[in-house]
């Protein structure tokens, strides 16, 4: 489907959540790419021209222009290819709605992660972050139609909460982080099962295994010491 | 231009707060507000944001919408017209969400850093941030719209609309926190935008004066080094 003048690249990182995000996307869309991964701890000059600003993955560059952040990335990914899998909702109080929960994401449950892997957040106030994105799927997904808040097919809030699907089960293999059961949190639990068998999601995001090495490997960093 | 019920829970001084009231006012879209007592919350707020319990909240037609920037694009949404905020182009369309989201992360960032810093080290460290933002502000204006007074060219965008509220704060980051803002020599582009922005009417009406603001951020300061 795309044409040679798409030239597409990411720079990517592969245990990157927001990374996992702008793979993801361009792969439900079917967007032939050129994936750069990057050394983050040797910064490319590829990164540093194309996010002066930031320095951080990932960025699309598409015939020569960067974009940077990924909900930004994939909203300009959903804009440009509207046709095939289309992401964001049609209607504005529901767009607005994805983007609440995207910031949620990042705001509380991201922030949540790295805060319990210093040491300094409660694995309950994980639960709670949890349980408050299980009333998102309350309020915005239809559970007959499918397991992501699109339905049968992943659509923009999908993508932007597919990478927990490995990261919060590597934190929990490595850092003793205790997951929400699925009781506790019965859609928010189906989510992540379906994004694991879902195709695109396999090829844009790691193992759990990878995931689990890489912060051992890292857990220095991550404990803040 | 009705399509219903309009209503603004904020608080006067709120940088975020007021993109919302810019975003409304450029549009002409008559709205209500509720002024909120950050101290005592309505039962309004609770229940239009029972996440964060924070203003801004857009209530349009009963339903609530948070969080200045989506509430920004949302307006942008619904009554696109007059004055559309987010470029048709996609990658302008982009940009403007770029620099949006630059004013949250790194020039709020710095300036909340600013005014509750309980250290010298702390509040040269955020001074210094907020420089580095507003130089990198500067250069944005020159490659985004060179020789254009806005981030949208002739007039205002989303991004401008993200950015502008921090204006009326400077005077505030400067007697609580001691930074001086640099001069046009030094961030000319910077300066031209913030004169163009300050002679736009509809903004004009909902902007506090940076006096008044100035005080407020004594105060916020006060309760921060208290609770230090």
């Amino acid at each position: 489907m795309a044409s040679s003048d798409q030239d597409v690249t990411l720079l990517s990182s592969w245990a990157s959540p927001f990374s996992m995000r702008a793979k993801l996307a361009l792969l439900l869309k079917g967007i032939e790419h050129e994936d750069l991964p990057q050394d983050l701890g040797n910064k490319s000059k590829i990164l540093l021209e194309s996010n002066p600003v930031h320095k951080k993955v990932p960025v699309l560059i598409h015939k020569g222009k960067p974009i940077a952040e990924s909900a930004i990335i994939v909203h300009y990914i959903d804009e440009v290819w509207p046709g095939t899998s289309p992401l964001l909702p049609k209607d504005a109080f529901l767009r607005a709605e994805h983007r609440f929960w995207t910031d949620f994401i990042d705001k509380k449950l991201l922030d949540c992660l790295m805060r319990f892997m210093r040491g300094d957040a409660k694995n309950e106030e994980f639960i709670e972050n949890c349980e408050l994105l299980e009333g998102a799927f309350t309020k915005l997904g239809n559970e007959e139609e499918g397991p992501f808040f699109g339905g049968v097919r992943m659509s923009f809030l999908d993508v932007m909460l597919a990478p927990y699907a490995v990261w919060i089960p590597g934190i929990a293999g490595v850092m003793g982080l205790k997951p929400a059961s699925q009781e506790q949190c019965p859609r928010l639990h189906n989510f992540f099962q379906a994004v694991l068998a879902h195709p695109a999601a396999k090829l844009a995001l790691p193992t759990v295994e990878a995931l689990k090495e890489f912060l051992v490997a890292r857990s220095a960093v991550y404990r803040g010491k | 231009m009705s399509k219903g019920s309009v209503k603004v829970l904020s608080f006067w001084s709120s940088m975020f707060g007021l993109r919302v009231h810019y975003a409304l006012d450029l549009k002409g879209v008559s709205y209500e507000y509720q002024e909120e007592n950050l101290f005592n919350k309505s039962k309004e707020l609770l229940e239009a944001n029972p996440i964060y319990a924070k203003i801004p909240v857009l209530i349009h037609n009963g339903k609530p919408i948070c969080e200045s920037l989506i509430i920004v694009d949302y307006i942008d949404s619904v009554w696109p017209n007059p004055h559309k905020l987010l470029p048709e182009d996609p990658y302008k369309k982009a940009v403007a969400r770029f620099w949006a989201d630059f004013g949250d992360k790194k020039v709020f960032d710095a300036g909340s850093r600013l005014i509750r810093a309980t250290t010298e080290e702390e509040r040269k460290k955020a001074s210094e941030d907020l420089k580095w933002a507003l130089m990198k502000l500067d250069e944005a204006l020159d490659t985004i719209a060179p020789g254009k007074p806005f981030f949208g060219g002739d007039s205002m965008n989303f991004a401008d609309v993200a950015l502008a509220p921090f204006i009326c704060w400077f005077k505030g980051y400067q007697k609580v926190g001691g930074f001086v803002l640099p001069g046009s020599e030094e961030l000319p582009n910077l300066h031209k935008w913030v004169n163009a922005v300050k002679s736009v009417e509809a903004i004009r009406k909902s902007t506090p004066s940076p006096d008044k603001v100035a005080e407020f951020a004594e105060v916020i300061r006060k309760r921060a080094i208290g609770s230090a």
